[in-house]
């Protein structure tokens, strides 16, 4: 990324401390998503800096109400290619067809779903859960 | 078949980005909107991963 923007080695740290200094989780989101367990294995695949992980597990914990994460640095794959979803797939021991995958990328549900998962395009915290809520058969709000 | 499991994406989705001064002014100075720098960072890799 340091390439696209023309910066220097030195500087992409900056900028990621910068960028990610007023990040903050959709708590509503995150609740939901949480609360599922241990109905529902929790995963995570998430196209990422190589140091997210930690900030991630450090900031929001979120290595304690998940079951896996697989961050695309650390594993030299970015969605929407299909490995990375078979080795998150393979991680919680689950099928595509036993599985639901969220992301606000298009591209990424497709590829997705052309696995077998079903694909809830996140647009909105509520239509998100109602989504996810439907193909869980959860009752509906 | 029954669902066993639900896969997230963190950026985006779970996580929004605050405000940050710092962050607009990385975006001032790419010529970019908050939004398009987001888009870039959250879907970005360091070139090794892509080639």
């Amino acid at each position: 990324m340091g390439g696209q923007f023309g910066l220097k080695e030195d500087q992409l740290p900056e900028l990621q401390r910068d960028f990610w200094a007023g990040e903050q989780l959709d708590s509503e989101l995150t609740q939901f998503v949480a609360s599922l367990r241990p109905r529902y294995k929790i995963g995570i695949i998430s196209n990422a800096w190589s140091d997210a992980r930690f900030f991630h597990n450090a900031k929001f914990k979120m290595n304690t109400w998940t079951d896996g994460a697989i961050y695309s640095a650390e594993v030299k794959l970015v969605k929407p290619d299909p490995r990375i979803y078979q080795l998150t797939l393979a991680q919680l021991d689950v099928r595509a067809d036993e599985s639901v995958f969220v992301d606000d990328m298009l591209v990424n549900i497709e590829a997705a779903q052309a696995l077998g998962m079903k694909g809830v395009l996140c647009q909105n915290t509520r239509q998100t859960i109602q989504d996810i809520k439907q193909f869980l058969g959860e009752p509906q709000d | 078949m029954p669902i066993r499991a639900l896969f997230v994406d963190v950026g985006g989705v779970l996580v929004e980005l605050g405000p940050s001064d710092e962050r607009s002014k990385w975006a001032a100075r790419f010529d970019l909107t908050e939004i398009q720098l987001a888009r870039i960072v959250f879907d970005s890799e360091p070139p090794y991963v892509l080639s």
